[in-house]
C-alpha cells in the first residue's frame, strides 16, 4: 500500500510538471494594449512596428492609420535595412501604399549574399517580402546555409527558422535544425524552458520553429512537454513593459494558441479555491494560454489528495460543463476539512494537438463547521486538595455571576471542538484564551491545548502567572478565540466575567503598569568626562614651588661669594646682540609653553637664532683674541 | 674619625679654594644648583606622586640634561683637560653648550603640557 502511495505520488509529481498554471487574462490583454497605444507614439520604426503589428496580434483598431502610413513613409528613404524591414512589415499590417523604389530594391537583394550575416538576411527577406516582392527561395537558402555555417546562435537560429517559413522551396535543411535548438534551452525550476537572451529571444526561436513546420507540414521536433514548458514560460513574462517583448509575447503566444501541432492547455481554477457544505462545487477554467476557449473538452478530476496526509477522497471523476467553466462537486465525496491538490485532466476526442491538458493541479481548500461543545468552567485549589468546582456552559451564552480565584487557586477551561460535519473531534491552528481587565482594558493571551484526545483544556495559575498580570486585581472577562484556515466560523466567544486578584507583589517591582511608561522619556545621555586625578593640597605644592626655587638663590648666594668680576663684561653691539637674541629665545621657550604650538616656535626660532648666532660667533671671537692677547702678554 | 674626616674635608675645600679657576667655580656652583633642583624635585616625586607625568619628566630631564651639558663645558673648560681638547676653545665649547641648551629646552617646554 505504501509503495503504491510514493508511486501514485511520483506520479503525481511528473504530472504536476504538465499543466500551465496561468494564462494571459482580459486584464492582462488590455495592459499589453495600453503600453503598446503608447507605443504607437515613437518616432523610431522599431517600436512603431512593433506597436502595430502587436496589435494586429490583439485584434484591436489600430487609431490614425493614415498618419501612421505618413510617419512610415517618411522614413523610407533610409538606407538600413533593419528599418526598411520594420517598416514593411508595418505598412503592410496597415495597407498603406508605401512602395520600395527600384535602388533600394536592388540593395535590400544584393544583401542577400552568403557573405550576409543572418540577422542581415532576416531583415532584407523580411522587407522584401513584405513590400511584395517575390524571394528567389534557392538563393535564400544558399545565402543562409552559409551564414549559419560561420554563426549559428541561438538567435541567428530563429531567425533563420523565421525566413525558412516564408520560403516555398524545399526548407527541409533548416527545418533539421530545430532540434539543435531546442535542446539549448535553460530549464528553470524544472518548470519552464528558455533561451539565454530571454523572452525575444525565446519567442523568436519558437514561433519560428512551429511556422517553420507548418510550412513544411511536419510536426516539429519538440516534445509535448517541452512545449508546455516553453508556454510556461511565456506566460510567466506577461508582466513585461517593453513593445518589442509584447510583440514577441503576443506573437508567440498567438501561434502556441493556434498551429497544427501544440496547444498548451492551461487549466486554472475560476472560482473561490474553498468549497464547503454551502457551496460544494468549484470551477475551473479550461482554455489555450490566450484564455480562449479550446471548443467541446471531456474535463475529469483523476484524483483529490488532501495536503497534509495525502489522503485520496475521489478518482476519475467527471466535471460538469457550465457557462464555459467546469464544475465539480467535491463535497459530494465527503472530504474532510483540509487543502486538497485536485488533478485534473482535459480531453476532446478529435483532438490530438492538446499539452499539458494532462494531470494539471489546481489547490481547493474544503471548509468546515466547528462546534464548541461540553464547555466547562470553574476553579480549582492550587494544591489539589479539593475537588475542582466546574461549571457548564452552552455556546453562546455567558455564565451567569462571575467566578472568583485567588492566589492560591487555579482557573480551569474545558472545551471539545467538533466538526459538524463529520461528527469527530478536531484541533484548530489556533486556540486562544484572551482576558481583558475591565477597568485598564489590558489584555493577556493564553493558549489553549489539545490533550492526546483532542479535548482542549486550559488552566491557569494565579499564584505563578500573577506577574504575566502585572499583579493586577479585579475584574477580568474571558473570551474563546478558535481560528483555522479551514473553518467556515472562526468564533470569538465571551465565556465568563471572572474575579481574579493577586497576591501582592514582592518588594522592588515597578508600581506603574502603564504601558505609557515604557515610551516615557529616557535621561539625557551626558558625555563623562575621565575623573581629574587628586591633586595634593595647595600649600604641598607651593611649598616645593618654593623649595624648587631656593637651589637658584643659594645659586646666586654661591656666585656672589666667589666674586666673579663682571669687568671683561662689554657692552659691544655683538655682546649685546648676543644677550638679547639669547634671551629672545628663552622668552619665545616660555611662550611656547603658554601658547604657541611648535610650527610657530620654529619659525620664531629660526628668526631669533640667526642674529645669535652671527653675533655670538663675534663676541666668542673678540673675547677668544683678548684672551690670547693677554697669555701673550704674560 | 670624626675630627680627621672633619680635617680632610677642610683640607679639600682650602685645596679647592686655592687652585681652582674662578670660571671651574662658577660652573660647579651652577652644578650645584641644579643637582639641588633636581633633588628637590625627585623629593616631590616620591612624597607627592607623580600626577602630571609628563611635566615631571620635563622638569626632571631639564636638571639631567642641563647637569650633563655643564658637565661636560667643565670638562672642555678645565685647563688640566687641555692636552685632551687641544682643538676647543674655551669659547668653543661655551658656544656648544649654548646651542645644546637651546636644542635641549626646545623639547622640554614641547614636553612640559
Amino acid at each position: 500500500m505504501r509503495v503504491l502511495v510514493i508511486a501514485f505520488n511520483i506520479l503525481l509529481l511528473c504530472a504536476s510538471s504538465l499543466g500551465i498554471t496561468s494564462f494571459l487574462n482580459t486584464n492582462d490583454q488590455s495592459r499589453l494594449k495600453d503600453i503598446l497605444l503608447s507605443g504607437l507614439n515613437s518616432e523610431d520604426a522599431a517600436p512603431l512596428d512593433y506597436a502595430i503589428r502587436g496589435l494586429a496580434l490583439l485584434d484591436s483598431d489600430i487609431p490614425n492609420k493614415d498618419g501612421l502610413c505618413r510617419k512610415l513613409s517618411a522614413k523610407l528613404e533610409s538606407q538600413n535595412t533593419e528599418t526598411l524591414f520594420h517598416i514593411g512589415k508595418a505598412s503592410s499590417v496597415l495597407s498603406c501604399s508605401a512602395q520600395l523604389s527600384t535602388t533600394q530594391k536592388e540593395k535590400l537583394e544584393a544583401a542577400i549574399t552568403a557573405s550576409s550575416g543572418v540577422s542581415e538576411l532576416f531583415f532584407a527577406t523580411g522587407a522584401l517580402s513584405s513590400f511584395g516582392v517575390s524571394l528567389d527561395a534557392p538563393k535564400v537558402l544558399k545565402a543562409l546555409n552559409a551564414a549559419l555555417k560561420k554563426d549559428d546562435s541561438i538567435s541567428n537560429l530563429g531567425q533563420a527558422f523565421q525566413i525558412a517559413s516564408i520560403l516555398d522551396g524545399d526548407v527541409s535543411s533548416i527545418f533539421g535544425r530545430i532540434e539543435d535548438a531546442v535542446v539549448q534551452a535553460d530549464q528553470v525550476d524544472g518548470k519552464m524552458l528558455q533561451f539565454e537572451g530571454g523572452l525575444s529571444v525565446t519567442a523568436l526561436v519558437i514561433s519560428g520553429a512551429y511556422k517553420l513546420a507548418n510550412t513544411v507540414g511536419q510536426a516539429p521536433l519538440i516534445s509535448k512537454e517541452q512545449a508546455n514548458k516553453f508556454a510556461e514560460y511565456f506566460v510567466s513574462r506577461k508582466s513585461v513593459q517593453t513593445v518589442k517583448g509584447i510583440y514577441y509575447l503576443l506573437e508567440v503566444t498567438s501561434v502556441l494558441s493556434d498551429n497544427a501541432f501544440h496547444i498548451p492547455v492551461a487549466i486554472t481554477l475560476a472560482s473561490k479555491a474553498a468549497v464547503s457544505k454551502s457551496e460544494p462545487k468549484f470551477q475551473v477554467r479550461v482554455s489555450n494560454i490566450l484564455g480562449k476557449s479550446l471548443g467541446s473538452l471531456n474535463v475529469v478530476a483523476d484524483s483529490a489528495t488532501r495536503t497534509i496526509d495525502d489522503a485520496v477522497v475521489l478518482s476519475q471523476k467527471q466535471l460538469t460543463p457550465k457557462d464555459g467553466m467546469f464544475e465539480l462537486d467535491l463535497m459530494s465525496s465527503n472530504p474532510g476539512k483540509g487543502v486538497y491538490r485536485v488533478a485534473l485532466s482535459a480531453s476532446a476526442t478529435d483532438e490530438s494537438r492538446l499539452v499539458g491538458n494532462v494531470g494539471a493541479l489546481v489547490e481547493v481548500k474544503v471548509l468546515t463547521k466547528i462546534a464548541i461543545e461540553e464547555t466547562e468552567i470553574g476553579t480549582a485549589d492550587s494544591d489539589q486538595s479539593t475537588a475542582a468546582k466546574l461549571k457548564k456552559i452552552t455556546y453562546p451564552q455567558k455564565l451567569d455571576g462571575s467566578i472568583e480565584a485567588d492566589s492560591h487557586q487555579k482557573l480551569i477551561l474545558k472545551f471539545l471542538l467538533r466538526d459538524t460535519l463529520t461528527k469527530e473531534l478536531v484541533t484548530v491552528h489556533q486556540a486562544f484564551i484572551r482576558l481583558t481587565h475591565r477597568e485598564s482594558q489590558q489584555e493577556i493571551f493564553f493558549v489553549a491545548e489539545p490533550d492526546v484526545n483532542d479535548a482542549y483544556k486550559f488552566d491557569l495559575d494565579l499564584a505563578t502567572k500573577a506577574k504575566d498580570f502585572l499583579y493586577l486585581s479585579g475584574q477580568y472577562s474571558m473570551d474563546l478565540i478558535v481560528g483555522d484556515a479551514v473553518i467556515e466560523n472562526p468564533t470569538v466567544w465571551q465565556v465568563a466575567e471572572l474575579q481574579l486578584s493577586f497576591a501582592a507583589p514582592s518588594a522592588g517591582l515597578p508600581k506603574t503598569s502603564k504601558a505609557s511608561e515604557m515610551y516615557r522619556v529616557k535621561p539625557e545621555i551626558k558625555h563623562m568626562f575621565r575623573e581629574p586625578e587628586k591633586r595634593p593640597p595647595g600649600i604641598v605644592s607651593n611649598t616645593f614651588t618654593l623649595l624648587v626655587i631656593l637651589p637658584f638663590v643659594i645659586f646666586i648666594v654661591m656666585v656672589s661669594r666667589l666674586g666673579i668680576n663682571f669687568s671683561s663684561l662689554s657692552f659691544s653691539l655683538s655682546a649685546l646682540g648676543f644677550h638679547l637674541s639669547i634671551g629672545g629665545i628663552f622668552v619665545l621657550f616660555v611662550s611656547f609653553w603658554l601658547y604657541l604650538n611648535m610650527f610657530q616656535t620654529l619659525k620664531w626660532l629660526a628668526v631669533l637664532a640667526l642674529p645669535a648666532f652671527v653675533s655670538g660667533n663675534y663676541m666668542l671671537t673678540q673675547i677668544a683674541a683678548k684672551r690670547k692677547n693677554t697669555t701673550k702678554q704674560n | 674619625m670624626t675630627a680627621s674626616l672633619t680635617t680632610v674635608v677642610t683640607k679639600f675645600y682650602e685645596e679647592y679654594a686655592k687652585t681652582t679657576p674662578s670660571k671651574l667655580k662658577l660652573i660647579d656652583a651652577y652644578l650645584f644648583y641644579i643637582l639641588l633642583t633636581g633633588v628637590v624635585q625627585f623629593l616631590y616625586c616620591c612624597l607627592v606622586g607623580t600626577f602630571p607625568f609628563n611635566s615631571f619628566l620635563s622638569g626632571f630631564i631639564s636638571c639631567v640634561g642641563s647637569f650633563v651639558l655643564a658637565a661636560c663645558l667643565r670638562l672642555q673648560v678645565n685647563p688640566e683637560n687641555k692636552g685632551q681638547f687641544e682643538k676647543i676653545s674655551p669659547e668653543r665649547a661655551f658656544a656648544d653648550f649654548i646651542f645644546a641648551h637651546v636644542v635641549l629646552h626646545l623639547t622640554v617646554m614641547n614636553f612640559i603640557g
